[in-house]
């Protein structure tokens, strides 16, 4: 908890639905970023990941704990003083195109911001300036969104997110869509914006390959909590919590030499709604493991690459430098019960 | 435009509506006749070179009175489909966009006003206050109201689950702003296509509280009330009759064929540009 | 090109027709399956690996013409055929594994009625029996992965999860036991983790079967684990082809060395990935020669006028000038 925190979310939890209904989406995560910072959120469908991102911009109420934006808690802001912390922290949305108003030209969309801020006229940088900012060309302000492709689309969002010069960046999936050259470019843009202007980003993605590319420290959730957060090469070179290391070893790597049998991980996620008691990956966890991880949750502890929320880190740590590089835990065993 | 001529229906539309237009705007020029200039020596006459279309029981041209007859018409209908417009996108944006209480206090209001047939409705007001025009404006007016309202309310709760609305609270911008610039935009043009179909409409409500009596009063020329007149007296000359009612048929058809063929051009068209010029990978 | 193949398209071009615009989608295609084989389609949007797909399914959009070639699934040339006879040669020849497993389900029938609907559609003496049906596609599911399949059987798509529901598709497409399954980026709508037993899954089934895949993708790390030889396309053409170990450790076109560089890699972790300079030509208005010249590091004065023909190389195809030691390419002074 450093006193230059730009994000400070503490132990936020946000809860949907009613009653019988009622599913925990986010339970009590805590991170923080810095300055000039990008942090990565990976996880898979129903990780949390983007219900804590949202939280985080204040697009999500939270049923608990609090998240700081510079200092200042977010929660119960309203008015003017809502729009301020607006303008520290801005959104690029997963869809490129969905994000942009569909009957509005892009020149008009980009200066958006100046209007709704209230920035006076002579502080305003043109939409032209703002396009090439994120490598466009000029025209593309005369365009409407539906005229734009995907990357131009990503780009244009960049760039209004940019024109009030926000201290915060939160990317939903912002490769999305994309192809991988138009998606490489979009990358190295963000990677760029943090260099030039001391941006501290949110990246979510489920894509291990994108946040490696541009991620200083990546946090990765499961089922709402966070389960490991480490620095990237920390994380890609010694993973110490067991999903880490599931989802590392089921990316296929471009690479048809290296051809590994059999699965990382079985099974599919629990319902939500009646998540698994004490570690909720342990239904799936292809650890060793005993009644310990069925009926007490491992809290995020201090291990010695990061932090990891697993009770048998010390052992993932042996096993790693017994077995340089086992991307595959196991082999598949035809009798093991996968539920 | 050129895609609504191409279709036989939208051709068809398009001709009525500019003849109406023209009718309209041009009565005085375009009729023979004052419509109420009486020659009861000829009354009954049938179609000739001086009447075109005969003379009523009161030897007045049915054709000049068929031309103000879509003034009046008009003068009625699209008063009371703006008064509808107006306040049914006004409580549907309130009611789509605040949702909750408001909400559902709206929607029982206009289920309420929905659940009353507009000629009992009608004939309960006009008890009350007298015919005349203005109260078959407002009659109409409010009878299309929980349309405009249910359609309005449908696209606005579309519209607040839409992306950019959601990226424009993000950037910070006000409700208001959200609402005019944003959400106000892509919600009129499905209620203009409404518009064009309920003229029509509203053109039969009036003409059919004009025939019961309870509308505009004679001597206007009025197609209700002509109808009326032409009704009572079918046995001395069917033309009184005959003419109102290809006037209300011809122009109802109209309409709504460009109603509807605009809706075809405007909507599917939108959604069915699929092919692959360089298209958008499928994302997850 | 032996007569055994289990497809052979030869010399493809389909146009569709949009408005006034002709979009050139395939020009001169050539892509062989072999019995058994996994072919990985590569390609970014616009490149054709879609409409090669529609193509061998028999199901190109009503603005689609075939303009030239021949495509030969199992013996039968599809270019020609009348509907009827296309719907007849689905499912029983080829059969397709859809991107969206929830679009692709009906949502108000249960799994085993649309199950046994890809059987009865084509009405001959297999499986009109219901009991024997029912075990069929009990023991389909059960292979894919779905326990306690036979209960399965009268459940609706929604209470599958999406990982669940594109194995129920493999199944379907696998019931009548066709030589070839077209995948249609089957992966990219599911995680990670569930792609890596999807991919494995196939794998199994190629080995028990033998049936061959042609599985058309963007991913290129799948097609690495999975396809034994790479296709790679751009703006309608086949530019490259060869057996996935030596595409890998050589890609011979500019274009797929610059697409595996632009592939991001946890394992190669350099802070700026390389990128493609401009773009993708409109399919309405492809430049005269290569259509990847204004983007190509090689591109010299003649592959500006003159379209690259393929040159063969063993077992692998390539269509670029600076490959082909006739065309007259000379290396541009100062080029990479």
């Amino acid at each position: 908890m450093s006193a230059d925190a730009v994000i400070d979310a503490r132990d936020v939890r946000v809860e949907f639905g009613k009653r019988r209904e009622a599913m925990t989406a986010v339970n009590g995560v805590s991170l923080v970023v810095g300055h000039a910072e990008i942090l990565g959120l990976v996880g898979e469908s129903g990780s949390g990941k983007t219900t804590l991102a949202r939280a985080i911009a204040g697009l999500q109420a939270i049923a608990g704990g609090q998240v700081l934006i510079e200092g200042t808690q977010i929660a119960g802001l309203r008015g003017g003083r809502l729009r301020r912390m607006r303008r520290r922290v801005q959104v690029v949305f997963q869809d490129p195109h969905a994000s942009l108003s569909p009957r509005l030209r892009v020149g008009y969309l980009v200066c958006e911001p100046y209007t709704i801020h209230g920035v006076p006229r002579d502080e305003r940088r043109r939409a032209e300036e703002l396009l090439d900012a994120v490598g466009l060309a000029p025209e593309i302000a005369g365009k409407y969104p539906h005229e734009l492709s995907g990357g131009q689309a990503r780009r244009v969002s960049i760039a209004r997110a940019l024109a009030i010069e926000p201290a915060v960046l939160v990317a939903d999936e912002p490769t999305a869509g994309l192809d991988v050259s138009t998606a490489a470019g979009v990358l190295n843009l963000l990677s760029d914006l943090r260099d030039s202007r001391g941006l501290t980003m949110l990246l979510i993605t489920h894509d291990l390959n994108v946040v490696g590319a541009v991620a200083d420290r990546i946090g990765v959730m499961y089922m709402g909590e966070l389960v490991e957060l480490s620095e990237a090469d920390a994380l890609f070179e010694a993973p110490r919590h067991p999903y880490s290391r599931a989802l590392l070893g089921a990316i296929p790597v471009p690479d048809p030499t290296e051809r590994t049998p059999g699965v990382p991980l079985e099974g599919e996620i629990p319902s939500p709604r009646d998540p698994p008691a004490g570690c909720r990956f342990h239904t799936r966890c292809p650890m060793v493991h005993d009644t310990l991880c069925a009926t007490e949750t491992p809290a995020l502890s201090q291990t010695d690459q990061g932090l990891a929320a697993c009770h048998w880190w010390r052992e993932i740590a042996a096993s790693a430098s017994l077995i340089a590089e086992a991307p595959s835990l196991g082999t598949r065993d035809a009798g093991t019960p996968t539920q | 435009m050129r895609e609504v001529a191409r279709r036989p229906a939208g051709m068809f539309g398009i001709v009525v509506v500019a003849l109406v237009i023209l009718a309209v705007l041009f009565a005085p020029l375009i009729s023979p006749y004052s419509p109420n200039t009486q020659d009861v020596a000829h009354r009954f006459a049938g179609p000739s070179s001086s009447h075109l279309l005969g003379t009523d029981d009161l030897g007045r041209d049915l054709f000049s009175r068929l031309v103000f007859g879509c003034r009046v018409a008009f003068s009625i209908a699209l008063p009371a489909v703006g008064i509808a417009l107006v306040l049914g996108l006004v409580l549907g944006l309130v009611a789509g966009w605040f949702g909750r209480t408001v909400d559902s206090a709206l929607i029982i209001a206009t289920d309420a006003l929905l659940a009353f047939p507009a000629i009992v409705l009608a004939l309960a007001v006009i008890a009350l206050y007298g015919p005349s025009t203005r109260n078959t404006i407002l009659l109409v007016g409010l009878a299309f109201v929980p349309n405009y309202f249910r359609v309005t309310r449908a696209l606005v709760l579309a519209a607040r689950s839409d992306v950019y609305v959601d990226a424009e609270r993000a950037l910070g911008a006000r409700t208001s702003r959200i609402l005019s610039v944003h959400v106000l935009p892509n919600v009129l043009p499905p209620l203009f296509i409404l518009v064009a179909m309920d003229i029509p409409g509203a053109i039969a409500v009036a003409a059919g509280l004009s025939f019961l009596g309870l509308g505009v009063q004679p001597p206007t020329a009025d197609w209700g009330v002509m109808l009326n007149e032409g009704f009572a007296n079918v046995y001395d000359s069917a033309w009184p009759l005959i003419a109102p009612c290809v006037a209300l048929v011809v122009v109802t058809v109209g309409f709504t064929f460009l109603g509807e063929t605009l809706r075809d051009v405007f909507d599917p068209r939108l959604s069915r540009t699929q092919f692959p010029l360089g298209g958008r990978r499928r994302k997850r | 090109m032996s007569t055994a193949s289990v497809l052979e398209v030869s010399g493809v071009d389909v146009v569709y027709h949009a408005q006034s615009l002709e979009l050139h989608a395939l020009r001169d295609v050539t892509v062989t399956v072999a019995p058994g084989e996994i072919v990985g389609v590569i390609g970014e949007s616009g490149c054709g690996k879609s409409t090669l797909a529609n193509l061998t399914l028999g199901l190109l959009p009503p603005n689609g013409e075939i303009r030239a070639g021949s495509v030969v699934l199992d013996g039968t040339d599809l270019v020609g055929l009348d509907k009827e006879a296309l719907r007849r040669l689905r499912g029983r020849r080829v059969a397709l594994i859809p991107q969206d497993p929830l679009q692709s389900l009906n949502p108000t029938l249960t799994i085993g009625r649309q199950m046994a609907d890809a059987v009865l559609a084509h009405a001959d003496r297999r499986g009109r029996n219901g009991g024997e049906l029912r075990r069929r596609m009990a023991e389909m599911l059960e292979r894919v992965g779905i326990p306690d399949a036979a209960h399965q059987l009268s459940r609706y798509p929604h209470e599958f999860s999406g990982g669940m529901r594109q194995r129920i598709l493999i199944a379907t497409a696998l019931l009548l036991g066709p030589p070839l399954l077209v995948a249609d980026e089957p992966t990219s709508a599911l995680d990670v983790t569930l792609e890596a037993q999807i991919v494995e899954l196939l794998r199994e089934l190629r080995e028990e079967r033998g049936t061959a895949i042609m599985f058309v993708t963007h991913n290129v790390g799948v097609v690495a684990q999975l396809v034994d030889r790479v296709v790679v396309m751009y703006a309608g053409r086949v530019v490259e082809s060869a057996d996935v170990r030596a595409f890998f450790a050589d890609p011979r076109h500019p274009y797929s060395r610059a697409l595996l560089d632009a592939v991001p890699s946890h394992r190669r972790r350099e802070r700026r990935l390389a990128t493609i300079p401009g773009r993708v030509p409109s399919l309405a208005q492809l430049p005269v020669g290569c259509a990847f010249a204004d983007r190509c590091p090689l591109a010299a004065s003649v592959c500006h006028a003159v379209d690259p023909p393929p040159v063969v190389d063993g077992r692998s195809v390539v269509r670029c000038h600076a490959r082909d030691p006739r065309s007259g390419w000379q290396q541009a002074p100062g080029a990479a």
